[in-house]
């Protein structure tokens, strides 16, 4: 899903201004048209895939980094999530519980790599802030949904179970 | 010829013998590099693949293209500042989709000859590199007394028990021998040798190091430049 999302990002142009720099010891070279992003300002995604925009030169042209792109999301979407589960999970301690160590998990499959995108997008729907509260309420059936939903995953992806 | 007799001077012509320039592999690398280069696409694709460019670099890759003697960081740093980068355009504009660089850019050489004053910084450089990697701890003491006594002013690391010490004071006094030019040696090979025999002899009493040293040390008696010493091969 997030391949989606990155493949209808475009590439900067390798074209660069050279100058010569440091008493004349060093040649720095600046991307003359170097691409942003510009993310969809109702899509929760977008926004953090536009966010986490990367490319590296190989070969003459500039290619989309898609692995350190779908890392940087899944670990802000990560994030986010554990903060939820620390706000209203209902642990004594969040850190111990399954659920959240199931969001610590690195090696995330692809599967569940799509389900969390999901459940962030249904998330952020609800009015979730980057803290993990909703700022404007939320009835707890949404909360109990979406913990539920976790619990679900974990049951199903986490390594051993 | 006696075996104290310095060919290579015998051999300078009289402006030479007067002038008594020092003798450095790096001055006739200077002369081979040439004056002035072209900066090309190629050349920058080479370096980096967006176009950085280190002067650095590029006079190190020419080095080894015209000559391949090994040279400390420090005598290269001599070599490499005689070098900078001249932008002729205004702008230069590199494309990676055509391959091209538009706008005129070269390396050009600024000094082609090297301060006295800075080779005299460098002399012996690389000869006081080996010197410095002797194991201090498990040191001849007898043979590094030797060696501090030949070298003079050493007469508290000569009471040291210590290898560390030995081994520091000797390396600093070779380089306050080549700063002062006390000992007037006049070329940077022999101030390479003199410190890989000292280092030969302490490691493994090797006589031919020693004849050589001392009969470096004796030419220095008579006060007069040294190029080269007719040296004891091992």
């Amino acid at each position: 899903m997030l391949n989606d999302y990155i493949s209808k990002l475009g590439n900067s142009r390798p074209i660069f201004k050279l100058n010569v720099e440091r008493n004349k010891e060093r040649i720095d070279s600046n991307l003359v048209s170097e691409y942003s992003p510009e993310p969809d300002p109702n899509d929760p995604i977008d926004y953090l895939v536009c966010a986490h925009y990367r490319e590296n030169l190989r070969d003459n042209s500039y290619v989309k980094d898609f692995d350190q792109i779908k890392k940087s999301v899944l670990s802000d979407i990560k994030g986010e999530m554990k903060r939820f589960i620390d706000q209203h999970g209902g642990f004594k301690n969040a850190k111990q519980s399954a659920i959240y160590r199931f969001m610590n998990t690195y090696n995330t499959p692809v599967p569940a790599m799509d389900g969390l995108v999901y459940l962030y997008r249904y998330c952020k729907s609800l009015g979730m802030a980057t803290n993990g509260t909703f700022p404007l309420g939320v009835e707890q059936k949404h909360i109990d949904n979406i913990l539920a939903i976790i619990e679900l995953m974990r049951s199903k992806f986490e390594p051993g179970t | 010829m006696g075996v104290f007799d310095d060919k290579r001077y015998d051999q300078l012509d009289w402006v030479s013998q007067a002038v008594q320039p020092i003798e450095t592999p790096l001055s006739a690398l200077l002369e081979k590099l040439p004056e002035s280069v072209r900066i090309d696409f190629d050349l920058i694709r080479s370096s980096d693949p967006a176009g950085n460019l280190n002067r650095d670099t590029l006079v190190e890759s020419m080095m080894r293209k015209f000559g391949s003697q090994v040279f400390t960081w420090k005598e290269r740093d001599l070599l490499f500042d005689c070098f900078e980068f001249n932008q002729v355009s205004e702008e230069l504009i590199l494309n990676l989709e055509d391959q091209t660089l538009t706008g005129e850019l070269y390396l050009i050489k600024t000094k082609c000859v090297l301060d006295e004053d800075e080779i005299k910084n460098v002399m012996g450089e690389y000869g006081r590199e080996q010197l410095g990697r002797i194991q201090a701890y498990n040191m001849d003491q007898t043979r590094a007394n030797e060696m501090l006594d030949l070298l003079e002013k050493s007469e508290a690391a000569m009471a040291s028990r210590s290898g560390k010490v030995k081994k520091q004071a000797m390396l600093n006094r070779l380089s306050e021998i080549f700063k002062t030019n006390e000992w007037k040696v006049k070329s940077t090979d022999l101030a390479n040798n003199i410190s890989i025999w000292i280092k030969n002899y302490i490691e493994t009493g090797d006589l031919a190091a020693l004849s050589n040293i001392t009969r470096l040390k004796v030419m220095t008696y008579k006060e007069s430049p040294i190029y080269s010493i007719e040296e004891t091969k091992c």
